[in-house]
């Protein structure tokens, strides 16, 4: 446990030194809540969309750290600091669990400012809301973490899972109730979008934001399949590890 | 001489064009990030968006997303560009016979060659989507898309000097992204960025960098050729003077810093 807090406390130090990516990130959320937010809502019909794109765009920010902190053990490995960290007393299973846990706390510290402001925006501050979406923005980041492991850990070339991580970002991301809702796709793109876990996340804190009637997936829905999600990232990247690297 | 430092030109645009192929993993990432926003988000926000703006969103947003291809593509020039002066290979470049000017603008020139080979698919795409085979407005629109892939590569290489770090570089650049693609009209009409602005002042802000913006501008010259929009003589004469203007500071940014180095 000792070893697995000690890895987290040092990506945290990591991130925090990083204040020009840091500022930047942020910046570029900006960006996209005062200006594209402001004007793409003026040409939308879609009553409320303001909102509605608001807290699309706060799932955007929490899933690009999340994948970024899942990268990051990439990174190590091509780096060859996975070879750094078995001359330490820390194991791989550790290593890979904190990774992932470290991918939810980073998201989720990182993502702080910008849901105070989105709460804020959208007249739905409460505390007891800030903890809600703080667990679930924890489990789902952690699950996005795992994920970027796993196929960190089964594909050997940075080119293909370099393009594999291209590819899933930009399906998971367009192809989910991010941007719009379910009611207003085409066929084609609303089954993937069901069972995308984005679409679940967004929907899911668009109830405990905007309430009854702005999501697409009902919250009894959304909030098992993240649970489910964020068990099955955990257990798949810890026996991947073992089988992979400590060859069991 | 001058044929020598014009060969020089021809063999530096060369090299950089062929370094382009070998990111093919890169280009298939950015391939798919353009394409999912034309025929993902522009196919079902075309359902959505107030017709007053733009009658059909899908076919307002193909051009703009033929810009931005464009423009992303001869601006990782930039990238290779702050590697080369990072590890130092710059050095090596200049001490070759080859004036700085001619690097500059060698570099330039395979910045526009990868924006117009990248982005001369989804230009096609563009075609297909508003049903318009025109040799002569393909000409037009490709001269367009030469224009600014000209500025955003002198852009890119002015930037690359500025930075120390290549994470730095790729922060900047990503927020540089942002300011292109949201100040300006690839994915919202002219009149919604107007109609914002004088309900907030602040807006303004937006239309102005907009009407600086080469690709913004080249995004609405493109519409224009396709009868998506119109536009008038300001439009072209603005994008021309922003386009030139970029690629003057750009070269003598980079000429500059190179030789501060």
């Amino acid at each position: 446990m000792r070893n697995i807090l000690l890895i987290i406390s040092r990506d945290l130090s990591k991130l925090i030194k990083e204040k020009f990516f840091l500022v930047m990130r942020y910046i570029s959320t900006l960006i996209q809540i005062f200006v594209y937010g402001v004007i793409i809502s003026k040409i939308i019909t879609f009553k409320n969309f303001y909102n509605y794109y608001l807290v699309g765009i706060y799932v955007i920010l929490v899933f690009y750290v999340a994948l970024n902190a899942g990268y990051d053990v990439l990174d190590e490995i091509r780096m060859g600091m996975l070879e750094y960290y078995l001359s330490l007393p820390i194991s791989r299973g550790e290593y890979i669990v904190a990774k992932s846990i470290s991918g939810g706390v980073l998201s989720t510290v990182y993502s702080i400012p910008i849901l105070a402001l989105i709460l804020l925006l959208s007249n739905a501050f409460s505390p007891l809301k800030i903890i809600e979406i703080l667990t679930l923005t924890f489990i789902f980041a952690l699950s996005m973490s795992g994920i970027i492991i796993i196929i960190s850990l089964q594909i050997k070339s940075p080119n293909i899972s370099d393009i594999i991580y291209g590819v899933l970002v930009t399906l998971l991301l367009k192809l989910s109730t991010v941007y719009y809702p379910t009611a207003v796709m085409p066929s084609f793109y609303k089954y993937p979008a069901l069972i995308n876990p984005v679409s679940h996340i967004t929907d899911l804190l668009r109830y405990i934001i905007l309430g009854e009637g702005s999501y697409s997936i009902p919250p009894e829905i959304a909030f098992p399949a993240i649970l489910f999600l964020a068990m099955a990232s955990i257990t798949f990247t810890t026996i991947i590890m073992e089988r992979k690297v400590e060859g069991r | 001489m001058r044929g020598d430092e014009d060969l020089a030109l021809v063999e530096i645009a060369r090299r950089e064009v062929r370094r382009f192929f070998k990111y093919k993993w890169w280009t298939t990432g950015i391939i798919l990030m353009n394409l999912s926003d034309m025929v993902i988000l522009g196919l079902i926000y075309n359902g959505i968006v107030n017709a007053k703006y733009t009658p059909y969103y899908f076919k307002f947003l193909a051009p703009g997303i033929t810009a931005m291809a464009a423009f992303i593509s001869a601006f990782s020039i930039g990238r290779e560009t702050a590697l080369e002066i990072i590890t130092g290979y710059n050095d090596y470049l200049r001490s070759l016979p080859i004036g700085d000017f001619t690097l500059a603008f060698g570099k330039i020139i395979a910045g526009s060659l990868r924006g117009i080979i990248y982005s001369f698919p989804f230009l096609t795409l563009t075609f297909i989507i508003v049903s318009e085979f025109n040799f002569m407005k393909i000409l037009e629109a490709l001269i367009t898309i030469f224009i600014i892939t000209l500025a955003m590569s002198s852009l890119g290489i002015a930037i690359a000097p500025l930075v120390k770090k290549l994470s730095i570089y790729t922060a900047l650049r990503s927020l540089l992204y942002y300011v292109i693609y949201f100040f300006g009209t690839i994915y919202y009409p002219k009149n919604a960025i107007m109609e914002v602005a004088r309900n907030n002042k602040v807006y303004f802000i937006v239309y102005l960098i907009g009407e600086v913006n080469p690709v913004s501008k080249g995004a609405e010259i493109i519409r224009s050729i396709l009868n998506i929009s119109t536009i008038n003589l300001w439009d072209i004469v603005s994008f021309l003077i922003s386009s030139l203007t970029t690629i003057l500071i750009g070269s003598l940014v980079y000429v500059e810093e190179i030789r501060s180095k």
